[in-house]
């Protein structure tokens, strides 16, 4: 029965179908991107002659890049007939699930870093062809994601920001496992309006029945037993209960989808 | 085989479609599987192959649950359905290749040989062939998994006449004795001579289950200038006079499906 559940070379096979049958658009989409993308940047440096921070950008388009990357994924739920065909191919809920999950971290974390190296770093070549004149004033030389400084200073900080982040992941994720057309757009409405009515609540109860809370944040956690730290952890520990519960809905959903 | 006990189904805010529905298809056959528009044809293949869950009742295939999607039952069913799917920049080489090695029965051979046959060019792009072209490659790769299981929704559409004439050719020529291939069709004479078993569904439920041969055994179809001299159980207006389906001792053992399948959905009982 295990077998069932996960095989190797099943797996393995299934994964080089997924990622292989449709190279060449996948290649052609990432080559357009990117000769895009350098050419907003030289163009933008051209207009802006902002030649200290012209890498700054690259953090948003990593948080955009995360978004439309985690909310493409299992792409076959767009369309009724590629559902059919993707629910039908022999391998079983679990490695459809796998391939999807660690295929879309893997293009955030592995994939995006790798191609802004090259957009950074043949934005700088583009620039000594064209700018030749002005070329000596565009710092850094070189390019490097970790030339930009997204984490927090601090580890707990960092921590949060992770725990934060794929709690965002995974909500992403699960939102395509339901939503066949603009996961992205439902899913940050749906999760936005829960989140909005359960924030107005509480705040109605603050208001009504603690009004030792009013202080916000800071009155809140004074009125209470526990210190800042320990509500830090309490709310990072709810948010990893967050993330599991979404990528075990977003394996459910899979796993009961009907076309 | 295929079983199904007391199967219940219907969608969403629509009337119920499969009411206590009983079905048994045995290996090695080859069944039409027939009805008027809006039977449920196309759902009863998509409840066999794992797409939709019942309502109600059971579906066993080859003693596996099909909406459990488990690798071995996928591995073992193929459906092709109407509306057709393939991946945008794949080419015929390029899929098989990619797609063959989760089906462990696949014949490369038997592959090679129904897409020459059918006169299909390995290297194109499937999006870019016609949705005939596209239907004949499906054919051709869903005989190639050699699943024990096929199913064939709506084949014949989009077939010019040669291809549909070649399409029975292949399907009979390249089958095992253990597959069984049921072919959901509306187009009757598209698999006339080609199954040789019928089911009809209508109304929620399976009106006739039989095997071609006896039918055509105890059945015949003559075309007859005075209906009324005839003691027949039903009758049609054809061109020169009027089809007529009678009882008979000494058939042929070939039946004329449509008029067959009009009697049946008109009411006529067939023993």
């Amino acid at each position: 029965m295990l077998h069932q559940i996960f095989n190797t070379k099943r797996f393995a096979n299934y994964s080089k179908y997924s990622l292989l049958v449709n190279w060449r658009k996948k290649l052609f989409l990432t080559a357009g991107l990117i000769i895009a993308y350098v050419f907003v940047i030289v163009f933008s440096l051209k207009i802006n002659r902002n030649y200290n921070n012209w890498e700054a950008n690259t953090g948003i388009t990593f948080i955009v890049a995360s978004l439309i990357i985690i909310s493409s994924a299992f792409p076959a739920f767009r369309k009724k007939e590629s559902t059919m065909h993707f629910l039908c191919i022999p391998a079983s809920n679990f490695e459809k699930y796998i391939y999807e999950l660690f295929s879309r971290l893997t293009a955030l974390f592995v994939f995006v870093p790798l191609m802004m190296i090259l957009v950074g770093n043949i934005t700088i070549k583009l620039h000594a062809i064209i700018e030749a004149s002005r070329h000596h004033l565009l710092e850094p030389r070189y390019y490097t994601p970790l030339s930009f400084d997204i984490l927090p200073n601090s580890e707990k900080g960092t921590i949060a920001l992770i725990i934060f982040s794929l709690a965002i992941i995974s909500i992403l994720f699960a939102g395509t496992t339901v939503f066949r057309k603009n996961p992205l757009i439902k899913t940050l409405l749906f999760f936005g309006s829960i989140t909005g009515v359960i924030s107005a609540y509480v705040f109605y109860i603050t208001q009504k029945l603690m009004p030792q809370w009013l202080g916000g944040t800071t009155g809140f956690i004074k009125s209470s037993n526990l210190n800042e730290d320990q509500w830090a952890y309490i709310s990072l520990a709810g948010l990893t209960i967050f993330i599991l519960w979404s990528l075990t809905y977003a394996f459910f959903k899979l796993k009961e989808k009907e076309i | 085989m295929i079983q199904i006990n007391q199967l219940n189904f219907g969608y969403p805010k629509q009337d119920i479609l499969f009411k206590q529905l009983d079905l048994r298809i045995n290996n090695g056959s080859i069944t039409g599987l027939l009805g008027k528009n809006g039977a449920g044809k196309s759902t009863l293949l998509k409840l066999m192959s794992g797409l939709l869950a019942p309502k109600g009742g059971v579906i066993e295939i080859s003693s596996y649950t099909p909406h459990h999607r488990l690798p071995v039952f996928l591995e073992d069913i193929f459906l092709v359905p109407e509306e057709l799917f393939f991946p945008a920049s794949a080419s015929i080489k390029n899929y098989i290749k990619l797609l063959a090695p989760l089906y462990p029965k696949f014949d490369h051979a038997k592959a090679d040989r129904i897409i020459k046959e059918f006169e299909l060019d390995t290297n194109k792009q499937l999006e870019k062939m016609s949705y005939g072209q596209k239907k004949k490659f499906i054919i051709a790769f869903a005989l190639a998994t050699q699943a024990k299981i096929l199913l064939l929704d709506e084949p014949s559409n989009g077939l010019d006449i040669p291809s549909k004439l070649l399409f029975k050719k292949v399907v009979a020529g390249e089958i095992n004795d253990d597959q069984i291939v049921l072919i959901s069709t509306h187009q009757v004479k598209d698999v006339e001579n080609l199954i040789d078993k019928v089911l009809i569904v209508d109304g929620g439920k399976i009106i006739l289950n039989k095997d071609t041969f006896s039918l055509g055994n105890s059945y015949e179809v003559k075309l007859s200038s005075q209906a009324e001299e005839h003691d027949y159980l039903y009758k049609e207006v054809a061109p020169g006079g009027h089809k007529i389906l009678s009882k008979t001792e000494h058939g042929s053992g070939d039946i004329d499906l449509e008029i067959l399948f009009n009697a049946v959905i008109n009411g006529v009982t067939l023993s």
